[in-house]
């Protein structure tokens, strides 16, 4: 149990069920499994972004491309499809996008020895540059091969085919993050690069492999964004950068690096998602509203976590 | 005794930033016929030129505030969201009272003060990394410029406060004159107050600078107060230019504009020495590319695709590290 | 996994720098260096600050490469690029500043770019197994799920070290291990490291104390300016010959400095009583008076820096009061503090001390600039008089005063912070190590600067690893140990054997 309590997603779990509770106490019928094939479905876009920002920020690095990569992924996807590709194909091309845009941060990062923030800015103007040079409005997409893609959904549990993707991914990163050789070299980067670079893990390979893969979860997140609304469009994730982080970080990922924490990402997303909800049953008008609500769970978030640290130091 | 590697140090990134600037300029006017006419009309000038720099003015501000807060190894995500919650109340100011110029400007300043300070607070007394602590205002921020308005543009009809956009002074726009003034006065602070010292010491070593005895809880509210300040000028500014405020729209992307031109400037984001002028530079060299895009007809595309190499290349000469070996890290 | 025995015994087994040199920018840091390292050998590599060990024990590591010259490892001349390179090549280094990852458990650091696999899992199980038990052939029982940043330095020394034996290294370099241990640590360290010899690895070893270059080394090379300037049997040196080779000049007579003389005025500047700090200091009581020199003798982590900070306001008192100049002072801070008189040489240098971007000038000049504003202003002249002043004074080898203080060597950074102190003319001068890392020469020039500020009125609390150094300059000398003050003494009671036998916790 002490173990479970040191876990750093264990004040986003807690907090989590705190406000389904409140919440199930609140409204009848609040909590069911709608509810949550609601929240998985709503929050896979966001899920994959904050997964790849999870995985950068634990690696010591900060990814801001992730918005416009995943808007690149969705028009690329449009784009293939409307010019004959086959769904599958066009998913893979989009995805592939997002890992080359990543894995060219990472080499930039590595090789010009630039801070992250900056590369990753470039990389962000790139990708928003491309998505808008490939097509500048919204592009649905109405080829007849869409048809059975359009909001698949899967006979378990009627989840969406782009939230049971998130989940898979989720698992997978996280049995890499204590399985996968690379990963665990990554975390260490993250953790002190110098001693890591003694101990013989080869920096470059690593970090440029943790970019790559971050830019992957933006492409899937834009493979997320076409499967729910059928159309590509260039200028989808304005803001999500920091939204990603955001959900990252509540979700109990350090910015110094050093450890992953794969759960709170997922918690953190599924977390922002249920207040969402929450605020919509209140009836809460606007979208002023909700920033305002997600910009006080930060602030009580990191101030939790930095009191709880406090106490663990003395 | 030779200053002259000592002036270099001192000078130099600021110096490469406004190289990369002229660089840039001779570059987009001699593609740019349009670029290069300057006329004088009833007293004031016109170009591309003077647009660039008018443009290029709630960037520069944001960059010199950003500056101080880079000095001090921080950074400051909100100055988007401070700007857009400082045109909003500039907006409901006048507003409500047109003639209220003096006191509208003062009451979102004020604001903007005060907002830099809740983000130095966060960092100074509860030991956040500024990233995070910023963020919260730069989520918060902007929800509370929305719910302010309610979610309206606030158009109003104040000559009086719109001349602070669009009168001119020798000609030349007066937010152009306003930036200059700021530059000047930051310059100082930077180079000839103990405060500008103790700002770059703290950057530097900030483990050194609270046992050297320097007021660490002090400087990092002024910076970020004064980082907000810097954002909420910038806002009342768009606004009075504009005749409106959205808070949707206004401010968006600020703080990464100016972090940039922070960065292009010269100012490492390890913190230390500050390069203001670099900054101001940064912030030019951002507006011209997005100007000469535009001049031809590439619209948004072009500039982000011209502005994400322009930007990799300057910070890749400011960072030196392609001249010296990476791993070359000595003391 | 032990190292196989025909690798370690193979007569090729030997490294040998043939014109080796190397060049930073502004720095020529290694010369036309020829080295050869055996295996069964213990090798010290000697020489004052900026000599070029650092940069040596980097080459060998394949953290750089050198500019001209062979590294040649079991006959082949190879290219060592990476730290990996240098691992196949059977060369291991304990870099002086890197330990281990923090956030990472024991077994997670133990294994890090080389974790066991099974299948598609990593063998956690065999791994935790494997560190316990390499971890335990040094001697340290401890639970290899601990994360590093719980580990003290000896620990983590000690895991960082068992790692370097488990990659079947031949040879091992080690770059200041001692100077983060205890007398005990260190004298663990030596058996562990003489185990080794007789198993047949090469060692390198760097230390600054001569003592401990003596004591394990069989053979010393001495650089000097980047250049090998002499290759000895351990036994063929004395340490008056060895410290003349480092310097390149005759070291003076120690013995010949005065004994400081009691002095001080009546009323005491400090008065301490049961200033105390959970875990750090217990309950003591000190008074400085002007013009005194007072030392604080004990082994690190004797809480002798903990003292310091806690006299200095650094770290907050959890009991106990501190009066200056007959006043109470509560809250303190290094704020108060300096506004009273006080001025701090922390230990850590370039941790806690100098700020490396800013000019040598602006450091000097940060504290002191109060005292010359004009109308809020700084005085750029006034504050090139007062560099000027102390680079003369202190003979601080710095191109110019608008150098950046980073490009400056150990010893002449340790005398700007000094500067810095001395700038604001304090009433106490509270002095952590400031020997500590500098060159001999240098070392000298500190101790005649603490003879002179007592002469001139100042207190001055000195605090030294080398217990010489403070018998010489202090009139009285507070001993520690396990953070408390064991004893006080003065006059004909400061002589060398008593310290020590203090400081060891032997009964007198």
């Amino acid at each position: 149990m002490r173990h479970v309590a040191r876990e750093p997603w264990f004040v986003t779990a807690v907090a989590l069920a705190a406000l389904l509770g409140a919440a199930g106490l609140r409204y009848d019928g609040f909590l069911g499994a709608s509810l949550l094939v609601n929240l998985l479905d709503d929050g896979a876009m966001l899920g994959f972004a904050a997964l790849g920002a999870m995985l950068v920020i634990s690696s010591g690095g900060i990814d801001l491309s992730p918005g416009a990569v995943m808007a690149l992924s969705s028009v690329v996807i449009a784009a293939a499809i409307g010019a004959g590709l086959p769904p599958l194909a066009a998913f893979a091309l989009a995805c592939a996008c997002g890992t080359g845009l990543g894995a060219l941060s990472g080499a930039l990062i590595d090789v010009l020895a630039l801070p992250p923030f900056i590369v990753t800015l470039a990389v962000m103007f790139l990708a928003r540059g491309a998505a808008l040079a490939i097509h500048v409005e919204s592009l649905p997409i109405q080829a007849p091969a869409w048809q059975p893609w359009s909001r698949v959904e899967l006979p378990v549990l009627g989840l969406d085919l782009a939230a049971v993707i998130w989940l898979l991914a989720t698992g997978a990163v996280l049995f890499a993050s204590r399985h996968a050789r690379w990963m665990r070299h990554a975390l260490a980067l993250g953790g002190d690069q110098r001693t890591a670079a003694y101990f013989g893990v080869p920096v470059r390979r690593t970090r440029v492999a943790v970019y790559a893969l971050g830019g992957l979860c933006s492409g899937a997140a834009g493979v997320a964004y076409t499967l729910y609304s059928s159309k590509g469009d260039s200028t989808a994730g304005v803001g999500m950068e920091l939204d990603a982080i955001a959900a990252a970080v509540i979700g109990g990922t350090a910015l110094r690096g050093g450890s992953a924490s794969v759960a709170g990402a997922f918690l953190g997303v599924v977390l922002l998602g249920v207040l969402q909800t929450i605020l919509v049953y209140e009836g809460v008008p606007g979208a002023g509203w909700t920033r305002v609500v997600l910009g006080a769970l930060l602030l009580a978030f990191v101030v939790v976590r930095r009191a709880l640290e406090a106490r663990a130091s003395r | 005794m030779s200053a002259s590697s000592g002036a270099a140090q001192r000078f130099g990134p600021s110096a490469r930033a406004a190289l990369a600037l002229i660089c840039v300029l001779a570059l987009a006017a001699a593609s740019t016929p349009g670029l290069r006419s300057l006329e004088i009309r009833d007293g004031r000038v016109f170009g591309a030129l003077v647009d660039i720099g008018f443009r290029s003015v709630p960037t520069m501000l944001c960059a010199l505030g950003m500056t101080f807060v880079i000095g001090t190894r921080g950074v400051d995500l909100s100055v988007g969201s401070v700007a857009s919650i400082a045109s909003v109340v500039a907006a409901l100011g006048v507003r409500a009272d047109a003639t209220s110029v003096a006191s509208s400007l003062a009451l979102a300043l004020t604001c903007g003060v005060a907002l830099g300070l809740f983000n130095g607070l966060l960092v100074a007394r509860l030991a956040l990394q500024p990233i995070l602590a910023t963020l919260v205002l730069f989520t918060a921020g902007r929800g509370l410029a929305q719910m302010a308005s309610d979610g309206n543009v606030l158009a109003f009809d104040a000559p009086g406060f719109a001349a602070l956009a669009s009168s001119t002074l020798l000609g030349l726009p007066n937010p152009l004159w306003i930036a200059l003034v700021a530059l000047g006065v930051l310059v100082v602070v930077a180079t000839r107050t103990a405060f500008g010292l103790y700002v770059q010491a703290l950057g530097d070593n900030p483990r050194a600078a609270r046992l050297a005895g320097l007021p660490v809880t002090a400087l990092t509210l002024s910076v970020y107060g004064l980082s907000g300040a810097c954002a909420a000028l910038a806002g009342a500014l768009v606004a009075a230019d504009v005749r409106a405020a959205d808070a949707s729209s206004t401010g968006l992307y600020f703080e990464l504009d100016a972090i940039l031109a922070t960065v292009i400037g010269g100012t490492s984001l390890q913190g230390g020495r500050m390069h203001l002028v670099g900054s101001a530079c940064g912030a030019l060299l951002l507006q011209t590319l997005t100007t000469t895009a535009a001049m031809h007809g590439a619209a948004t595309e072009g500039a982000l695709l011209i502005k994400a190499v322009a930007v990799l290349a300057v910070c890749a000469a400011q960072s030196g590290k392609l001249r010296a070996s990476p791993t070359g890290a000595r003391a | 996994m032990d190292a196989g025995p025909a690798a370690v015994t193979s007569p090729d087994a030997r490294i040998e720098l043939r014109r080796v040199s190397k060049s930073y920018p502004g720095v020529r840091a290694l010369e036309g260096v020829d080295l050869e390292l055996r295996s069964g050998e213990v090798h010290a590599l000697a020489g004052t600050n900026g000599a070029g060990k650092s940069t040596l024990v980097r080459l060998l590591g394949g953290v750089e490469r050198p500019d001209s010259g062979q590294i040649v490892v079991g006959g082949h001349a190879l290219e060592l690029a990476s730290p990996i390179d240098a691992l196949r090549a059977g060369i291991a280094v304990l870099h002086q500043e890197t330990h281990l990852v923090p956030e990472f458990t024991v077994v997670e650091n133990f294994f890090l770019g080389r974790e066991l696999r099974r299948g598609l899992r990593l063998d956690w199980g065999a791994m935790r197994v494997h560190a316990r038990a390499r971890i335990a052939e040094l001697g340290l029982a401890l639970d290899v799920e601990r994360r590093a940043l719980s580990l003290s330095a000896a620990e983590a020394q000690l895991v960082g070290l068992a790692r370097a034996l488990d990659l079947q290294a031949r040879f091992l370099v080690l770059d200041e291990p001692t100077s983060s241990l205890d007398r005990g640590e260190v004298e663990r360290l030596f058996g562990i490291l003489r185990t080794l010899r007789e198993r047949g690895l090469g060692l390198v070893f760097i230390a600054h104390a001569l003592e401990q270059i003596f004591a394990i080394a069989d053979r010393i090379t001495v650089l000097r300016d980047g250049r090998c300037v002499g290759s000895h049997r351990a036994r063929e040196l004395t340490p008056r010959a060895l410290v003349a080779s480092m310097l390149g000049r005759e070291e003076p007579d120690p013995r010949a400095a005065r004994h400081a003389a009691a002095r001080g005025t009546q009323r005491p500047f400090l008065v301490a009583r049961g200033l105390a700090r959970q875990g750090a200091v217990a309950p003591f009581d000190l008074e400085l008076r002007a013009g005194e020199v007072v030392g604080l003798a004990g082994l690190l982590g004797s809480g002798r820096s903990e003292l310091a900070r806690l006299l200095f306001g650094a770290d907050p008192a959890d009991s106990g009061e501190c009066a200056i100049d007959g006043r109470v002072v509560r809250q303190r801070s290094p704020r108060t503090s300096l506004a009273q008189g006080l001025g701090f040489c922390p230990e850590d240098r370039k941790q806690d001390g100098i700020f490396a971007t800013l000019t040598v000038r602006e450091n000097i000049a940060l504290l002191a600039q109060r005292r010359m504003s004009r109308v809020g202003l700084l005085d750029p002249r006034a504050h090139e008089r007062l560099a000027q002043r102390f680079v003369s004074e202190l003979r601080i080898a710095a191109a110019h005063t608008g150098q950046a203080l980073g490009t400056l060597s150990g010893g002449n950074q340790q005398k700007v912070l000094l500067a810095r102190a001395l700038a604001c003319e304090p009433r106490l001068l509270v002095l952590d190590e400031p020997t500590r890392g500098i060159d001999v020469g240098a070392k000298v020039e500190v101790e005649r600067l603490v003879e002179e500020l007592a002469q001139r009125g100042t207190a001055v609390l000195f605090i030294s690893s080398a217990i010489e150094e403070v018998l010489r300059r202090a009139s009285r000398v507070l001993v520690l140990r396990e953070g408390r003050v064991v004893a006080e003494l003065q006059g004909a009671e400061l002589e060398l054997e008593r310290v020590m036998t203090l400081m060891a916790g032997e009964s007198v």
